[in-house]
């Protein structure tokens, strides 16, 4: 199954929103550190419903956002949620992204980076869209210190990139990429019940998922653009 | 979509500039719903669907409604 099919299909029976809602906790805080200057241009790289980008419009005053997804039904959804005239929505892929050389400000990719089928490639397409001095965030959940996180490709169709901490500054750097920050982001306001209430039918025991949300939580890296 | 997004998009297999045949707008006049994007260089085809550009290469554009 095509990264198209597999997200075509979650968009259409809703998955998008659950998405937003289970990513919120830390994107909001990565989101936050990213230096946007009012009237920049950002991309969302694997928008889904688009949540992120249009965080970015309203709280930062960037002046256009676009979101790019693989599943044309992902843009449609994230099209119908918005009627700002300065978000928009593409259709397209990581490793061959339609945008010209030194033409975006800052990209953010929130939980999408690793489905990309060559992500050595698409950091170079990051740093080749970047203009000198701009970012990109990349923020992931799944990712080789995050054991828990390591099932979930047993879930999916797409075949998924699991880089350690490591691996991910070595990419950035590989394709040209300053890193200028990396950083692990807990997720504070996830439920975690009580000792007595474990196991329970997603965690064996409280320790392992204080150890997933509040400690790994979501993995944070940032390149700027030479 | 904006006829300003025009101003950075690309041909998403050679980077060269896209070309606007065939488009539609709505009655504002201001929303581009329906066209074609062609690149000047290679002349791949990409189409505008519900105001949305399609630019995934070709090959991966199957099953899609052109």
């Amino acid at each position: 199954m095509s990264v198209r099919e597999e997200f075509d299909a979650w968009a259409t029976d809703g998955r998008d929103k659950g998405m937003e809602e289970r990513h919120w906790h830390t994107a909001k805080h990565a989101l936050a550190r990213v230096p946007v200057e009012p009237g920049e241009t950002i991309l969302d790289l694997g928008c889904g419903s688009g949540y992120a980008g249009r965080a970015l419009r309203e709280t930062k005053d960037a002046g256009r956002v676009y979101g790019l997804d693989g599943a044309p039904e992902m843009t449609r959804n994230a099209a119908s949620y918005t009627d700002d005239p300065n978000v928009g929505y593409v259709v397209g892929d990581f490793d061959s992204l339609p945008f010209a050389d030194d033409s975006i400000d800052h990209i953010w990719s929130m939980e999408s980076f690793y489905y990309a089928a060559d992500p050595e490639h698409t950091l170079e397409e990051v740093a080749r869209v970047l203009r000198p001095g701009g970012t990109f965030y990349c923020a992931v959940n799944y990712y080789e210190e995050n054991v828990h996180s390591h099932e979930w490709q047993e879930f999916i169709a797409v075949e998924m990139t699991r880089w350690d901490r490591e691996q991910y500054r070595e990419a950035f750097r590989d394709a040209g990429l300053y890193v200028a920050e990396q950083d692990n982001i807990p997720d504070r306001e996830i439920t975690i019940p009580a000792e007595a209430e474990f196991p329970t039918d997603d965690w064996d025991t409280r320790a392992e998922m204080v150890e997933r949300y509040r400690e790994l939580g979501t993995l944070l890296t940032v390149g700027v653009a030479p | 979509m904006k006829e300003s997004l025009l101003e950075i998009l690309c041909c998403p297999l050679d980077k060269h500039d896209l070309e606007l045949e065939d488009a539609e707008y709505d009655d504002d006049g201001d929303e581009i719903v329906s066209g074609t994007l062609v690149c000047t260089e290679c002349g791949e085809r990409y189409p505008i669907e519900d105001g949305i550009p399609n630019l995934l290469p070709p090959d991966m554009r199957e099953g899609t409604p052109a």
